[in-house]
Formats: C-alpha cells, structure tokens, sequence
C-alpha cells in the first residue's frame, strides 16, 4: 500500500476505505473467527474494530504496515468479546439446569468448519493468538513475541505443542482421505 | 550430513507449511457479504461515524446482532439469574417495539431508499429470530 493511500486513509476519504475494506474484510474476518471461535461473534468484532480504526485514524504514526495496525485493532476487539463470553459462559456453567446449552455453544463453534479450526477453536486465548498469527496471519515470531509481549521462547513453546497437537490431526484427515 | 535438529527443523517447516495451507483452505468459504460491507462504509464514511450514536451503530448488520442478542437471550433464560422473567419479558417486549418503531420510521424515510430498505428487511428479520426464539422458550 503505497504512502499516498495511507494518508488519504488517515485523512478518511471514503474510496480509500471502501477499497481497504473490499479488500482486507474476508482475511480479518477469518482471522477472526480464529479467535472468538464463532463467525457471528467474529462478525462484531470486525465490524466494531473496522469502526474503532476509521475512528482512530488519525492517530496511526505509520510504525507499523497500515493492514496491521488494523489487525491489531481487530484482534482487540476479539480479546473484548472473548471476556464478554468467558463471563456468560461462567453464568452459565454455575447453573445445574443447563447442560444442554454448554453442550450446544460447544458444539455450535466448533462444527462449522474444518478440523484444524475445531483443534485451534479449543485452544486457550493466548496460544489461539500465537497460532492464528502464524499459521494464517504469516507472521514471523518475532513479530508474534512483540505484538503480544512475549519472549520468543514464549512464542515457540506454544507453537510447539499446537504443531505437534495439529500434526495428529493431519495424519488422521490423511488417513481418513486413504480410507 | 544434517543434524538431528536440521532434520526436525526441516520437518517442522514442512508441517507448518502445510498447517497453514490447510488452514487457509478450511476458512476460505467464509467471506463478508457485498452489502454488509457497503453498509459498513456507509456507516463509516457517509453518515460520519463521530455523529452515529450507539444505538445506530449496533443497528449496523442487524442479522448478526440478531444472532448475538438470541443467544444472550437463551443464555439469560436457560441460566435463570436473578432476573425474574416478567421483567425481562417486559423489557424484552420494550426493546422490540421500540426497534419496531424506529425501523418504520427507517422505512418512512425514502432517501436512498435501496439502503433504508436492506436495512429495514434485515433488521425485520432479525427481530422476528429474536422473537421467535423467546417464544419458543416461554
């Protein structure tokens, strides 16, 4: 993206965005669904981190790529609605009368797509993150370690036990394909 | 001759390469809908998001608020907190007459009016999930 669509970005002219839009919207919303596990959470979460960059425009210094700085933007609002959904989902599990509903969230978020989403899906928060970022956002884990304030070693651990988890997954949707 | 770790490395590089592939390929199916963006930038740009309210602003794909507030809902009555089901099922009523009304007056307004329409429809059918879904649990 060149520096002279950046600043008409900055600036808010319509075309800019609605060519930034068309473009990027279908990755960060993969992205993140990624991350809320959900396609109509993760609908809210780009459409409110859309809305939350075109606000904040103004104050992108230009010290990361502009599709990044958005990406962040996105992957916060993923964090703000997971919280949200840590504490409805805590409301629920405290009440004995509704295990048909835990059982149906579950399985809502995680039968829409592939197998390796549903192991990703399972993941906790932070290793969700790391995983999302490199294996479909290609990040290098430097940058991973950074954006998230990790220490590479960090980064790598979680990366480690994902692939091997993930490595599993892939001999059995070989074997399955053999069969 | 490479070392054991080489030959990990190596392998591991495979493996991402091919976790990541797969990945991709799993999600490509799932894309924003044309006039869902459009409403977006719509709200964004045109209107000007610093003089949107809140209320116009959570309106913007109503479908998906629908699915978001049904499941709010289900988890509210399935959960049984400490909200007695009249007063929600009072409030509810409110909240959905008040969409009503502010959704026909959306209608009313006939500029543009292929925008105001979509939205309209949407937002009609998003309530009526609402609906139906309290309905179906009372």
């Amino acid at each position: 993206m060149g520096e002279e669509n950046i600043s008409r970005l900055v600036e808010g002219a319509p075309e800019a965005w609605g060519d930034f839009v068309h473009c990027h919207s279908d990755s960060l919303l993969r992205m993140a669904v990624l991350l809320v596990g959900d396609r109509d959470l993760a609908q809210d979460a780009l459409q409110d981190g859309l809305l939350a960059a075109y606000r904040a425009r103004q104050g992108f210094r230009g010290e990361a790529r502009f599709y990044t700085w958005v990406t962040a933007i996105v992957i916060n609002e993923c964090r703000k609605i997971n919280r949200l959904s840590v504490k409805r989902e805590r409301a629920v599990r405290i009440s004995a009368a509704v295990p048909e509903l835990a059982h149906r969230e579950d399985t809502s978020a995680s039968t829409e797509f592939g197998s390796l989403y549903n192991a990703i899906a399972s993941l906790g928060e932070q290793e969700r993150e790391v995983v999302t970022l490199y294996y479909f956002n290609d990040w290098k884990v430097s940058a991973i370690a950074t954006f998230l304030g990790l220490k590479e070693g960090t980064v790598k651990s979680h990366l480690a036990r994902a692939r091997n988890r993930l490595r599993g997954i892939l001999r059995r949707i070989g074997e399955g394909d053999d069969e | 001759m490479m070392r054991g770790d080489d030959t990990e490395n190596m392998d591991n590089m495979e493996i991402d390469r091919i976790i990541s592939a797969r990945l991709k390929e799993e999600l490509a199916e799932l894309y924003v809908r044309d006039e869902w963006a459009s409403e977006m930038m719509r709200q964004m740009v045109d209107d000007g998001v610093e003089r949107t309210s809140g209320a116009d602003e959570r309106l913007c794909n109503p479908v998906s608020r629908a699915r978001t507030w049904r499941r709010r809902c289900q988890s509210i009555l399935n959960a049984e907190l400490e909200i007695p089901l009249p007063v929600f099922v009072t409030a509810g009523a409110a909240v959905v007459a008040t969409a009503l009304i502010i959704a026909t007056s959306w209608q009313m307004t006939a500029v543009p009016p292929s925008v105001h329409m979509w939205r309209v429809s949407e937002s009609h059918h998003g309530m009526a999930v609402i609906v139906q879904e309290v309905a179906i649990k009372l």
